[in-house]
């Protein structure tokens, strides 16, 4: 059914005038008096008129709807040489709501041999639009091997995918809904609402008196309200003033509206309104308003990616949401939909076998409505965070913001599922009460800073506390990668070869009290290695250290490296008795993990206003943290660490071609175990223990180590190949001296060295070089005096 | 601060002609002798003596990257600044950066669009980061120099840019 051009208003049509009646002869009086009365009658009705045209006018044209923010993830790249393989492909079309199909349609596809066919839907980026294409993307070996674009049979260099909607930020209370601007609309459901709604739609002025007439028949017949007779521009109205009195006035009213609406906009205008106010269905509190929402609430589809019946629903549903809820009343809604269907059949609107073959299938709605809340509660607390600096919550509310997040939908799950899945296990394999434990984890790029993936609790959709963000624990060996960069920035004083001791050690502090630390297996271990010492993570030898390079210079160092919060100079400061949460850590390790470029972590890229102009944008924010040589050394320690240190274990949990840093940290009585680490591609942070800080019998690496190593086998994609900066080179020596040692050296080990800081003296060990020797042992010796 | 701007799009051309050329993969190969694998016996055998990341990395031609999808964006933000917006280029190389962070191109890129947009310190910190990954390639370090020389006078710090130039000047061969 074709749409016919709204007819060019009259100014016959003004409702405002009223007719003149003749006065039959009467006293003059009485006729004044008469005339008195309907002047103030027609002055308070035009007032009144006015007044509700003020009304109608406002609601119209004023600010229509408050639009809650949407967030989105960061959209999917395509590339030829990216990671990727078929089941992440298919999850992310998954999420995305695509479905297998001829992928003719967008947002279908199909798997066809070693190929991913789909049509993608194009999107609205800040930085330019993503049309949409068909294509063929082929993946080999874990890789994307090419992408071709199906229309033009060319490669294509770079694709995005659309973004998935992760997020809606409402008032408490409101109506929701995704505005369609008519050209988006199927003419098919524009023809099916008129057809079912208000046959003469086109032809009215706002009132239809034969339908009013048709519509009161066949209530007085039936006894009671079977049918309305509303016209589409009436039920406008009345969505507008939503209220369910059913009283005259509210009929007058609705009426006088309706007529002032037609009286001033064109009938596309009015009828796009209604495309976008109608109410169809509710979610908890949230008013589902709109066909656009609608067909995503119902269908999890875009409203032009809709078949027949299922606009059919939708235009049934105008009646009634909630009777005909198609979840609720499936039976009702489905009868109702096929006399949609039939009415469009009988007004030409589709063929006869359509009909036949849309009526057949299933009301297709899924079981339960794509939650309003967001499943990843714990990442847009971050977001909002980040927010509430630049914007007011109530426009985040209300204005219809278009937030681009940086969440990595699939690496958000597989972070939820290592959490949940280890610490069920952990619990099971220790004897230890089943979900008493808790978690927080944050994952983040290496090279930007940008957060991919929050977890504040074990179970992931539980909006409560969220202990990546605000749970602030004490971090204990967590800090000592700081202790050693503020020593090792210090290259004619430091090297990863200085000897440390390890042996018993109190301090007497300002209050008086004595300060003894201890060793987590009680033990002193004499003369070590600082590299020995921060990969067996010794807390005597890490606090000589700490005292000796200075507590403000160990804060400063951390300060540099992203730790923001005032830190007190305390020695235990040395061991971590400072309290922390795990996106500062993230922080944190993140200016270690880039080479010593301090970037700040960032969860949001760009904020779009409604009409997609850009508001801002979170731009990379890079600041030089320390030494890149000093911090090459400290990674090269934490790598150490998770070879044959406190995270050796990690040997057996991760791919051999995988390595990585990374440092675990206990706290006292094994309250608190973290593990954080880092690959070349991601972070992560970790961080187990109870709410109720009891005592859990875990450490950093029985505890958190299981879940930071499940999360990377899971994500990641490049091992740790942290850049050699000039000069940094790569010697054998013998842990027992600190000397160099040669090849076949007993215990030799390998360790960078800044320019020029490499030990002189050979170790005995290595033979037939006396005089190296002798010469070693002067240089080592002055070294320590 | 327009005094420092001027020389900036002159800059942006010279980047412009000399930036398409590939970063040059200088690194000598590997010195010392690599290690045998030990067997993988027994729980957890004691780790090669000499770890993984001290061994020479691959050269920067043999990674996989999706080298044709940087160029692309690479052209892309070129566009961008010389149409005069930078902040789209940002963004776009941005998001060059997401696809491969080790390109030493691209952080120059962005340290020149830094300069544009008036943001010296970051300008400086871009182009550092971008000298970490040149891997010898000495042109390009002598542009980044000339970026940090620049970065330092619209700072307003002439002894800094001096010795900046100066470095630019040695790597490119020229006399200081």
């Amino acid at each position: 059914m074709a749409r016919r051009k709204p007819s060019k208003k009259s100014s016959a049509r003004r409702p405002a005038r009223s007719r003149r009646r003749s006065s039959s002869r009467k006293p003059l009086r009485l006729w004044r008096g008469l005339f008195l009365v309907m002047l103030v009658g027609l002055l308070g009705l035009g007032g009144y008129t006015a007044y509700l045209d003020y009304e109608i006018r406002s609601q119209f044209e004023g600010k229509r709807w408050s639009l809650p923010a949407r967030v989105f993830a960061r959209p999917l790249e395509i590339y030829p040489g990216r990671e990727l393989d078929r089941a992440q492909l298919t999850r992310e079309l998954e999420l995305l709501h695509y479905r297998r199909g001829d992928a003719i349609r967008s947002g279908e596809f199909r798997e066809q041999g070693g190929r991913l066919i789909l049509s993608t839907r194009g999107f609205p980026f800040a930085d330019g639009a993503e049309p949409p294409r068909r294509l063929s993307v082929e993946l080999r070996d874990g890789q994307v091997a090419a992408v071709t674009e199906l229309e033009t049979g060319r490669p294509a260099a770079l694709v995005r995918l659309e973004p998935a909607l992760i997020a809606n930020i409402y008032p408490r209370h409101g109506e929701d809904r995704v505005l369609v601007r008519l050209d988006e609309v199927p003419p098919l459901l524009v023809s099916a609402l008129i057809a079912v709604e208000d046959r003469k739609f086109y032809e009215h002025h706002g009132l239809d008196f034969s339908a009013i007439a048709r519509a009161a028949w066949a209530n007085l017949r039936a006894g009671r309200t079977v049918q309305g007779g509303s016209t589409l521009t009436q039920q406008l109205v009345k969505n507008y003033f939503l209220t369910q009195d059913r009283t005259l006035r509210r009929k007058f009213n609705e009426a006088i509206m309706a007529l002032l609406l037609e009286w001033r906009y064109e009938k596309d205008e009015i009828l796009e309104a209604y495309l976008n106010e109608v109410y169809l269905g509710q979610d908890g509190d949230r008013a589902i308003h709109g066909f656009g929402l609608a067909s995503q609430f119902y269908f999890q589809r875009r409203l032009d990616e809709l078949h027949p019946e299922q606009i059919a629903l939708l235009v049934a549903l105008v009646r009634g949401p909630s009777f005909y809820d198609p979840r609720r009343r499936a039976e009702r809604a489905q009868a109702r939909r096929d006399l949609v269907l039939d009415i469009l059949e009988a007004q030409g609107g589709l063929e006869r076998e359509v009909v036949a073959r849309a009526k057949a299938r299933p009301l297709g709605v899924g079981a339960r409505p794509p939650s309003g809340i967001t499943p990843f509660p714990a990442f847009l607390d971050l977001v909002r965070e980040q927010l509430r600096r630049d914007y007011r919550e109530q426009d985040l509310q209300t204005e219809g913001l278009l937030i681009f997040t940086t969440l990595d939908p699939s690496i958000q799950l597989a972070t939820e599922a290592a959490v949940a899945r280890r610490l069920a296990q952990i619990e099971r394999a220790r004897g230890i009460e089943a979900g008493s434990l808790q978690a927080g984890a944050v994952v983040s790029a290496v090279d930007n800073g940008e957060v991919l993936a929050v977890v504040g609790d074990r179970n992931p959709r539980n909006a409560g506390f969220n202990r990546a963000l605000n749970a602030r624990r004490p971090v204990g060996s967590l800090v000592k990668p700081a202790v050693y960069l503020a020593a090792l920035s210090r290259p004619r004083q430091y090297t990863l070869a200085t000897l440390l001791d390890d042996g018993p050690l109190t301090l007497t502090l300002d209050d008086g009290t004595e300060w003894s630390p201890r060793n987590y297996d009680r033990e002193y271990h004499g003369m070590v290695t600082a590299l020995d010492a921060l990969v067996h993570s010794y807390n005597i030898a890490t606090a000589r250290l700490g005292l000796e390079v200075g507590l403000n210079a160990v804060i400063q160092q951390m300060q540099r490296l992203g730790v923001s919060r005032n830190l007190r100079p305390y020695p235990s400061l040395l061991l971590g008795a400072v309290e922390l949460t795990p996106l500062e850590m993230t922080h944190m390790y993140q200016s270690l993990a880039a080479g010593g470029f301090e970037t700040p972590p960032r969860a949001i890229r760009e904020v779009m206003d409604a009409n997609g102009q850009l508001l801002s944008r979170y731009a990379l924010d890079l600041r030089q943290a320390a030494d890149p040589a000093a911090v090459y050394l400290v990674t090269a320690a934490l790598h150490e660490v998770t070879r044959r240190g406190t995270g050796a274990s990690l040997r057996s949990l991760l791919p051999e071609d995988l390595p990585v840093a990374g440092k675990t940290g206990t706290t006292d009585d094994n309250r608190d175990a973290w593990f954080a680490g880092y690959a070349g591609d991601y972070l992560s942070v970790v961080w187990v223990g109870r709410d109720d800080n009891a005592p859990m019998g875990l450490t950093g690496s029985s505890g958190a180590l299981p879940v930071w190593a499940d999360l990377m086998k899971d994500i990641s994609r490049r091992g740790l190949e942290p850049i050699r900066p000039d000069g940094v080179e790569w010697l054998l020596i013998d842990p027992a001296n600190g000397l160099r040692a040669v090849e076949g050296c007993e215990g030799a080990q390998w360790m960078p060295f800044i320019e020029g800081s490499a030990p002189a003296g050979m170790s005995p060990c290595a033979e037939g070089v006396p005089a190296a020797v002798r010469r070693s042992f002067r240089w080592f010796r002055g070294l320590f005096e | 601060m327009q005094r420092f701007l001027r020389p900036v799009p002159a800059l942006v051309a010279v980047m412009l002609l000399a930036a398409c050329a590939p970063p040059q993969a200088t690194r000598p190969t590997a010195g010392e002798p690599g290690l045998v694998e030990e067997g993988v016996a027994a729980p957890l055998p004691a780790p090669d003596a000499r770890p993984a990341i001290a061994r020479d990395p691959a050269p920067a031609d043999s990674r996989a990257t999706g080298s044709d999808a940087v160029v692309a964006l690479m052209g892309e933000a070129d566009r961008q600044l010389v149409a005069g917006n930078p902040d789209a280029a940002a963004a776009t190389l941005e998001r060059a950066l997401r696809i491969d962070a080790r390109d030493p191109r691209l952080w120059q890129r962005l340290a020149v669009v830094r300069l544009q947009q008036g943001q010296p310190a970051q300008a400086e910190a871009m182009a550092v980061r971008s000298n970490g990954l040149a891997r010898g390639d000495r042109a390009l370090m002598a542009r980044n120099w000339r970026i940090i020389a620049e970065a330092r006078r619209m700072a307003g710090n002439a002894a800094g840019a001096r010795e900046a130039d100066a470095r630019a000047n040695q790597l490119s061969g020229e006399p200081g």
